[in-house]
């Protein structure tokens, strides 16, 4: 029963940090990079996205901004160098964040692209992996 | 005489295991040294000495209040200087490296010995020759040698199904090296070590289009392989009966799911770890008495029950249970359909309850 008590405070402070940061929005935006639809199943435009971006950029933290980023390089596989410059100008991240985002080129992430085209959907984890596995 | 000691056989081997469950596996695994090894071999108290490698593969599943359960009185780090026991036998559980190698000899050689006559050395991964070579060539170690054991278990079993290789800086390695080959065999290694402990014999698998994944699969089926040509006694799930396939080894890396590192995942676990002060499994809390440390681990049945659950779902059940709780309370007097263990955390919380009504009245009384 103790536990369970323990348990009551760590959710409760849990949420209140959930409510001062506003984890819900930055999830509904999250969600919507990843899957490029918007709660309504809608899909969603280039634009749309970053216009969310610039509207939440400013006011948060490194840390959160680098994820939402860092979401939006990989969702669109790469974004063009002068979108990545505004978008970094309006976050608070560090140099080293930046390079970070950079550096998911080594995890085979196109981090530039030239072109703009519309959000796509990310195909899911296994249906990727179906047929692409080998057995020594 | 160096000589390897098997005595499990099939049916020492109990049932749960048989479920993929890494911690369970460990426990049993690293229970084994103790029942089946020292009991026969050596009746006395004696000495654990670990390295730092050891000591975090141990701790990850046994305490030390079981360690004393199998008569070993005192738990030592094999770098730091440790104080002579020569009434005691001592166990060596170490990473079969050459300065580990070097440490015990030193424990055995000049006039005074550390410990008594009886040595066991278990290695946490298969023992190269040349270190093999290294204890042989002393022979004040050799004739006090009762048990040498490649111990096979190198990796943290971190939950249930979860374990670790305890390797953070392999990411980097692994996807900047030009040549990653030393860490991939060092993985390779310890995975091998992981089927040997679950008792695995896995197919294995791979991302195609990665060329880590497909060099570690190489590797550990090369060390599997070797590794069960070396232990005729080893047997692997899917050997002898047909109720349960062999399980596939399926290896992935990191470029196959970029994206989900950067997402907020709502179940409880992951939001807690996202938001909230974690000192490894450890979180310190605020309470109405004050803040206190609390262990998130294995043992706590109810981060076990909603650990992996969506944070909303956890508030709801949570503040269900406490209602009951209250309910239960009330009618207390009526204590048949109690179980004992809410009886004890009853008896608990009417116990602080009284102890804080007592330092109310101290205070009281001190005005």
């Amino acid at each position: 029963m103790s536990k369970v008590n323990d348990h009551y405070y760590i959710v409760s402070d849990l949420l209140k940090k959930m409510g001062s940061q506003s984890i819900l929005d930055l999830a509904k935006i999250e969600q919507a990079m990843a899957t490029g639809q918007d709660e309504n199943k809608h899909t969603l435009k280039l634009k749309n996205v970053v216009e969310m971006l610039e509207e939440y950029l400013p006011g948060l933290d490194s840390e959160k901004a680098l994820r939402l980023l860092g979401i939006f390089i990989v969702s669109q596989s790469g974004i063009s160098r002068e979108q990545r410059e505004e978008l970094f100008e309006l976050s608070t991240l560090s140099s080293d964040q930046k390079k970070t985002l950079l550096n998911l080129e080594y995890l085979s992430v196109k981090t530039e692209k030239c072109e703009e085209e519309e959000v796509g959907k990310t195909r899911g984890f296994f249906a990727r992996l179906r047929g692409r596995g080998y057995v020594v | 005489m160096l000589w390897y000691v098997s005595k499990m056989s099939l049916r020492f081997v109990p049932s749960y295991v048989r479920i993929f469950q890494v911690c369970h596996a460990v426990k049993c695994h690293l229970n084994k040294p103790f029942l089946f090894f020292l009991p026969d071999a050596f009746p006395g108290w004696m000495v654990l000495v670990l390295d730092g490698r050891a000591t975090k593969v141990m701790s990850s599943s046994m305490g030390m209040y079981e360690l004393m359960e199998h008569r070993i009185t005192l738990a030592e780090d094999i770098n730091k200087d440790r104080a002579p026991f020569r009434d005691m036998g001592v166990a060596y559980f170490i990473d079969p490296t050459e300065s580990n190698v070097d440490k015990i000899i030193a424990d055995f050689s000049g006039k005074k010995k550390k410990y008594g006559d009886d040595v066991f050395i278990f290695t946490l991964s298969a023992c190269p020759d040349k270190i093999l070579e290294k204890v042989k060539a002393c022979r004040s170690l050799l004739k006090r040698i009762k048990v040498f054991n490649e111990f096979n278990c190198d990796f943290l079993a971190k939950e249930s199904r979860i374990f670790d290789l305890g390797m953070k800086s392999c990411f980097r390695q692994l996807f900047l090296e030009p040549d990653p080959h030393g860490v991939e065999a060092e993985i390779a290694k310890k995975l091998v070590t992981l089927c040997a402990t679950l008792k695995e014999y896995p197919i294995i698998r791979y991302q195609e289009d990665s060329k880590r994944s497909k060099a570690i699969a190489t590797l550990v089926s090369q060390k599997l392989n070797e590794f069960v040509g070396n232990s005729p006694d080893w047997w692997y799930h899917g050997m002898y009966d047909n109720t349960r396939g062999r399980s596939t080894l399926l290896l992935i890396d990191r470029s196959e799911d970029p994206l989900s590192p950067f997402m907020h995942e709502f179940t409880y676990q992951a939001m807690a770890h996202d938001l909230l002060n974690f000192e490894g499994n450890k979180i310190s809390i605020e309470t109405d008495k004050g803040s206190k440390d609390v262990l998130l681990n294995m043992d706590d049945k109810v981060w076990l029950e909603y650990k992996m659950k969506h944070v909303a779902e956890v508030v709801d059940n949570l503040t269900d249970k406490l209602k009951e709780f209250a309910k239960n309370q009330g009618v207390e007097s009526n204590g048949s359909n109690q179980t004992f263990e809410e009886l004890v955390s009853l008896s608990l919380i009417l116990f602080s309850i009284y102890i804080y009504l007592i330092s109310c009245y101290l205070d009281t009384f001190k005005e």
